[in-house]
């Protein structure tokens, strides 16, 4: 009886806890959005409010009128997806053979692989920019997408997560006659299903939000992605507040449904058992 | 397995779709621009040009001035930069000394000197024996001041002296119980990244008789402020700070302050006047020039436009960048964008009579002196760094009543002035 | 038997398998990085005026700078915070999540702690300006009814920096706990099962069974946590951008002085010295991670 009665508290106060926390994260979103139903003669008040006087869609009707953010869409959404199919491929095999082989130079090959992650883009821009100048991919697809092709992270990630798949497995298959690639196909792919929706997740956020290097990359309007296109809202001095909140509504829009549909992938453990037939 | 390469495929076929729009005949032009509130301004001139010229595209693409510099500083040294740019002359002004920018054509170059612009921006714009460039508008900064408190306490309008701003602001400003600064009397600049700290700093180190370096006659440099005017400067916004408290760090500042009515003076450009219109449209202000002491003046910040070298057709480009200098553009810059425009043999009366507060941008005193970003490289590091080493003495509650301590700090940042001009080989040794 | 022909399949394997990942990483990241190593022994600007070789010039004038130091010192701090902080908080809410009794609940609070991971920077930064305001702001507000005196977070020196580590660790903790949680439901029921057969208790299990399994993971969030944490750039760069009125006190953080060095001042040189020390630093602690924590089973 008391077992029940303390599980229960437990529960109560974790609720408790997590909707406190969740409030705090929760609020500037909310504050995003309701600014971006505000009409510009309230939305700079002091202190803020919370619930718009006169609330009114005419933002989002001009960030979608005043550029084409049909096609800023569509580009930020095929690069992305490139970038993480380009991605999951790339590090679930690496991370694979990483984890479950041992081959003369790999641990200095995997730290050299995560050492280039320690040196933020801006870094190295430039002569990344000279590079794809001399392969004549400025203002091109390919040449956007070139740098988020790879993640560092991507195959540490899924090598910390295949690290716990059992040898035995591995053995069972090839005694049975598996080649490595079908192991990894039907045997590593299907247990890292929620690693790689996780991954996929990351993979997309980070290709969604890219900015600096499809700042200095993209040269005219057709190839915009989404973040370039708000930056126009983003004035000498000031930031048009009402519109750059609508633009960004509409940017994180996709990013929230993709995770909810990813998600599920991510939160169905995979048991072992199932597979041991 | 299928699935994933159904998804793949079809992504490819996305990938050729959107990647064959090709226009073919037309010559296209693309501009660049650092300031996104002029779109409404380019798109308008575009469309009209290519009404008169329809085998003629015209793209326009604008980005908040930071990126454009950004993007600039990649693209022009490789070539692979827009037809036209629209920039500033001092950041330009180190891919000009470095020869990535072709001079000005005999006709532009005409039109500059023909009396429609300035002395002070054919300065700006030489170089060698040649110009580069042309410009298209301009920042100029006033003082804004509200008129419903200054009428308030029975003051006739801005302060046109130092004593005035001491003496205007302390009767301004407002307090509360606990004796928290509810309203400042005048919003200074005292904190934040970049330069703005320092260049606002200037209009008062201006008036004192300071600048921040100084030409000397073998056309080299040094610190303009380790003096008595730079001391004073710093005197000035450490008393207005703490001895008569009519600013401080914790209230809200700059145009936001302005229009939420928390400040009742405050210097800023022009482009001011349109955000009230937008955000306060019910707050009644007006402008006026910068207070004097020993002498006057204002900053003036040329942007101009350029024809770029790998531009493939620079008749055009030119002829393009002509029809936009044309004077009802200028007038159409100054109505609907605010910023101001940089010719001067044209009438604006019409645009005072709609937007009063305009006219002080252009109608200047007599004895007013120009003064303007020096052209030379280092300068943006210059200002960054003394506006650093400003947050930090504006910080510095010592410095009260403490004329050692200022002059300390106004010479310890006047050497590392020095320092970097030494480093650029442009310091005028003793 | 076949244990040779074995073997060698298996590295063809893995060279092969290695291959394409390889070959974009030399090509889209080694070989650009190894440049920026290059110039750092040089005085080098992109527009190709005064370029020479100073060997490691710019790696003694960096330790005389003071601006470097301040960024080194104020990063460093930075990172102890943040990575701590976020770590240990998001760890805590993913193992929360994972209770049996939270699985109806738990897509949504999800979906609430990622929200502020996807949230576009230039509205967080205004938002949490308000949030830091002296005056008005929440954080003195709620501060007020635990007594403490308001404060102006974004203007003194050592307050801004706690603020922007509050905000840091707020936008992070959903990610590593979306990465937690993945880890937390890997670890096979049956280990539970087996535990709970041999009388094992709540704390029991989880310092003897969900931590160590959990290793890998740990040690994952902990490098990614260093590494992001010494590169921190955005929220500098926009808390204290010169575009939003009323700006905040700049953190001069390792990224902000390198771009500042290298973009507004045009000395890529300099900049790419301190890349390179950057990069050191990281790697040196990343390594000292993987020994403590990374023996895997």
């Amino acid at each position: 009886m008391k077992n029940i009665r303390w599980e229960s508290s437990k529960i109560i106060i974790m609720h408790i806890v997590l909707i406190l926390g969740g409030i705090a994260m929760i609020l500037p979103f909310v504050w995003m959005f309701v600014t971006s139903i505000k009409p510009s003669t309230e939305v700079l008040s002091w202190p803020p409010s919370f619930i718009p006087k006169s609330p009114t869609w005419e933002n989002y009707r001009t960030v979608l009128q005043e550029a084409p953010f049909g096609r800023y869409f569509l580009n930020t959404f095929l690069i992305s997806t490139i970038s993480a199919l380009s991605i999951l491929f790339t590090s679930s095999l690496s991370g694979f053979i990483f984890a479950k082989y041992e081959f003369p130079g790999r641990n200095t090959l995997f730290l050299a692989l995560l050492a280039t992650a320690m040196i933020p883009l801006e870094c190295y821009m430039i002569s990344l920019y000279l590079l794809i100048n001399r392969f004549g991919w400025i203002n091109t697809y390919q040449g956007v997408v070139a740098p988020i092709l790879v993640m560092a992270f991507g195959v540490f990630f899924m090598r910390q997560n295949i690290l716990s798949i059992p040898n035995e497995l591995l053995d069972a298959a090839r005694i049975d006659g598996c080649s490595e690639w079908r192991i990894y196909t039907t045997i590593i792919l299907p247990l890292s299903r929620s690693a790689l929706g996780a991954l996929a997740i990351f993979a997309y956020m980070n290709a969604w939000s890219f900015f600096i290097w499809p700042l200095i990359v993209i040269n005219e309007r057709s190839l915009y992605t989404m973040e370039l296109g708000l930056t126009i809202f983003q004035k000498r001095f000031t930031v048009d507040y009402g519109l750059i909140t609508a633009g960004s509504t509409i940017a994180v829009l996709p990013i929230l449904v993709i995770f909810l549909i990813l998600r599920r992938n991510i939160i169905e453990g995979v048991t072992l058992t199932g597979l041991k037939g | 397995m299928r699935k994933i390469t159904l998804g793949v495929a079809s992504v490819l076929v996305l990938c050729i779709f959107l990647g064959s729009a090709v226009a073919f005949g037309n010559t296209k032009l693309s501009l660049w621009s650092g300031y996104p509130e002029m779109m409404p301004f380019y798109e308008k001139v575009a469309e009209d040009y290519q009404k008169l010229h329809p085998e003629v595209e015209v793209e326009i693409l604008a980005y908040n001035l930071r990126d454009h510099e950004q993007k600039l500083s990649v693209t022009i040294p490789t070539d692979t930069v827009a037809d036209v740019v629209e920039i500033s002359d001092y950041a330009m002004r180190k891919f000009v000394e470095a020869g990535f920018i072709p001079p000005n054509p005999p006709d532009i170059d005409a039109m500059l000197k023909s009396g429609s612009y300035s002395q002070f921006a054919i300065d700006h714009l030489t170089y060698g024996s040649n110009t580069y460039g042309i410009p298209l508008f301009r920042g100029r900064q006033v003082m804004f001041w509200n008129k419903t408190m200054f009428a308030e306490e029975g003051l006739p309008g801005a302060p046109t002296n130092w004593d005035e701003v001491i003496d205007y602001s302390q009767k301004l400003a407002r307090y509360d119980e606990q004796g928290n600064l509810t309203r400042s009397g005048i919003s200074l600049r005292i904190s934040g990244g970049g330069s703005g700290v320092a260049e606002k700093w200037w209009f008062w180190l201006y008036p004192a008789g300071g600048t921040i370096i100084e030409k000397c006659p073998d056309g080299k440099y040094r610190a303009g402020y380790d003096n008595e005017a730079g001391q004073e400067a710093l005197k000035l916004y450490i008393d207005l700070l703490y001895k008569y408290h009519v600013d401080d760090h914790e209230i809200k500042h700059d145009s936001e302050a302005f229009a939420l009515e928390l400040t009742a003076m405050f210097t800023r450009e022009s482009w001011v006047v349109g955000y009230m219109q937008q955000y306060a449209p019910d707050v009644e202000y007006d402008t006026a020039p910068l207070p004097r002491y020993k002498r006057a003046g204002t900053i003036e910040n040329l942007v101009n436009i350029h024809v770029t070298r790998p531009c493939k057709d620079p008749e055009i480009a030119w002829d393009l960048i002509k029809f936009i200098l044309q004077p009802e553009y200028q007038t159409y810059l100054f109505e609907t964008v605010g910023w101001l425009p940089a010719r001067d043999d044209i009438d604006y009366s019409p645009v005072y009579e709609k937007i009063p507060q305009y006219r002080n941008f252009l109608e200047i005193p007599e004895d007013f002196e120009f003064f303007g970003y020096e052209p030379i490289a280092c300068f943006d590091e210059i200002q960054t760094k003394l506006a650093e080493r400003l947050v930090d003495a504006f910080l510095d509650q010592g410095l009260v009543d403490n004329p050692e301590g200022i002059a300390r700090v106004i010479h310890e940042a006047a050497e590392e002035t020095n320092s970097i001009l030494r480093e650029n080989e442009l310091y005028h040794e003793e | 038997m076949n244990k040779k022909r074995r073997l060698n399949s298996f590295y063809l394997f893995c060279y092969i398998g290695l291959l394409p990942t390889i070959l974009l990483y030399v090509i889209f990241r080694i070989i650009p990085i190894a440049d920026t190593f290059r110039l750092s022994f040089y005085s080098w600007s992109i527009l190709g005026v005064g370029n020479k070789f100073i060997g490691l010039g710019n790696y003694f004038k960096l330790f005389q700078d003071k601006l470097f130091i301040t960024a080194l010192v104020n990063t460093t701090l930075f990172a102890i915070l943040v990575v701590f902080f976020s770590v240990v908080i998001s760890l805590a809410l993913a193992i929360m999540l994972n209770n049996k009794r939270m699985e109806r609940f738990s897509p949504i609070y999800e979906l609430v702690y990622f929200l502020p991971v996807v949230t576009p920077m230039v509205p967080v930064a205004v938002m949490w300006k308000w949030i830091y305001d002296p005056q008005y702001g929440l954080l003195n507000y709620f501060l007020s009814l635990l007594g403490i005196s308001p404060r102006a977070w974004l203007v003194y020196p050592n307050l801004a920096l706690y603020a922007i580590v509050i905000m840091s660790v707020w936008k992070i903790i959903g990610y590593y706990m979306m990465i937690f949680l993945v880890g937390l439901k890997n670890i096979s029921k049956e280990y539970y099962e087996a535990a709970l057969i041999d009388g094992a208790v709540g704390g029991q299990v989880f310092r003897y069974i969900t931590l160590p399994l959990l290793r890998p993971i740990v040690l994952y969030v902990l490098v990614v946590a260093t590494i992001q944490a010494f590169n921190v750039f955005t929220q500098v760069y926009v808390m204290t951008s010169d575009i939003q009125g009323a700006p905040g006190r700049l953190v001069r953080v390792f990224v902000y002085d390198i771009y500042e060095n290298g973009f507004r001042y045009f000395k890529m040189g300099y900049a790419s010295a301190e890349a390179v020390i950057l990069l050191l630093i990281v790697l040196a602690l990343t390594i000292f991670e993987f020994r403590v924590m990374g023996k895997e089973d």
